[in-house]
């Protein structure tokens, strides 16, 4: 069961964060959904036919303690940070929108307007500053 | 970068990390198409039949197969196999150890330890092919040569592989 819950944490761990940032950080009506059916999903492959209570606690400590763990590693390595929590990424300078960035970010001109006129009251691309997509997912704006 | 903005970028990380991602969705591809398949468990590719060398003896069976999953063995016996109204199977012990036997069609009149494995009788009423059917649940993973075979009379392996 020890087992079990390390590789489930592990496959659920890899697949998220190789499904791009945005995905579960801010999430929507389906991102919720979604949530839900993987927890579904999950449920079985961690616990077997084994329903006992015991079994239960067994798979909770395994996956809190790893949990526990990757933070620790998180505090001594930048590196291992980086990877757990990816890293923050410039997306406008002065005004113009870092196409590229973007683009691979998954992100467009909207994503980065609709932010800056819920936090800032900005009307155009022309007033920010700096947008940065943050690493939980968010974008910050500093107008200019 | 730039004056006032202090942000700890590393844009050379993000750059590699948005190549891992594309592998990532490449390989989440392969594992779709993969269990589509079948290679993953049940499907086309999965679906394969065994015959015994002189053809009196074929299994259709389950090349891959999961933990906890269903699976089955399809026998069909030759009518020359028939002995006296019965005819006997012989499943190889080592097979029958990593999995839960759930279901035998026809119910087998006995059922006997021998040194290969397990011995069943089946009741066969007229004459022509036997067929009978093993479901079962595979319960420890990896790769099993499973033996079937009739007593003094064809023989097949069948090679199987039993995901976690």
């Amino acid at each position: 069961m020890v087992v079990r819950g390390v590789a489930i944490y592990l496959i659920v761990f890899v697949l998220f964060r190789l499904s791009g940032r945005r995905t579960l950080a801010q999430i929507t009506t389906f991102d919720f959904v979604l949530l839900l059916i993987v927890g579904e999903a999950t449920q079985q492959g961690l616990l077997g036919d084994d329903f006992s209570v015991t079994n239960a606690v067994v798979v909770i400590t395994t996956l809190i303690a790893l949990d526990v763990a990757v933070s620790a590693l998180q505090g001594r390595s930048e590196r291992v940070d980086r990877i757990v929590d990816d890293v923050p990424l410039v997306v406008v300078v002065d005004g113009v929108p870092l196409e590229e960035r973007l683009r691979k970010a998954r992100l467009d001109h909207d994503d980065v307007m609709e932010r800056a006129r819920q936090t800032q009251g900005l009307e155009r691309m022309s007033q920010i500053k700096y947008a940065v997509l943050e690493r939980d997912g968010t974008i910050s704006i500093i107008p200019r | 970068m730039g004056d006032g903005l202090r942000v700890d970028e590393h844009i050379g990380f993000q750059r590699a990390m948005w190549r891992v991602e594309r592998i990532g969705w490449a390989l989440m591809a392969v594992v779709i198409a993969a269990a589509l398949a079948g290679l993953l468990g049940p499907g086309p590719l999965s679906r394969s039949t065994a015959a015994s060398d002189d053809g009196r003896l074929t299994v259709d069976y389950l090349r891959f197969a999961r933990i906890g999953g269903t699976s089955e063995l399809s026998l069909e016996v030759d009518a020359a196999l028939v002995d006296d109204g019965r005819v006997d199977i012989v499943l190889g012990q080592s097979f029958l150890d990593g999995i839960d036997l759930r279901r035998i069609t026809p119910q087998p009149a006995a059922e006997v330890a021998t040194a290969d494995g397990v011995r069943f009788t089946f009741d066969a009423a007229e004459p022509g092919t036997v067929t009978v059917s093993f479901a079962f649940r595979p319960e420890a993973m990896g790769r099993v040569r499973t033996l079937v075979a009739v007593p003094d009379g064809p023989r097949v392996e069948v090679p199987q592989l039993f995901y976690p």
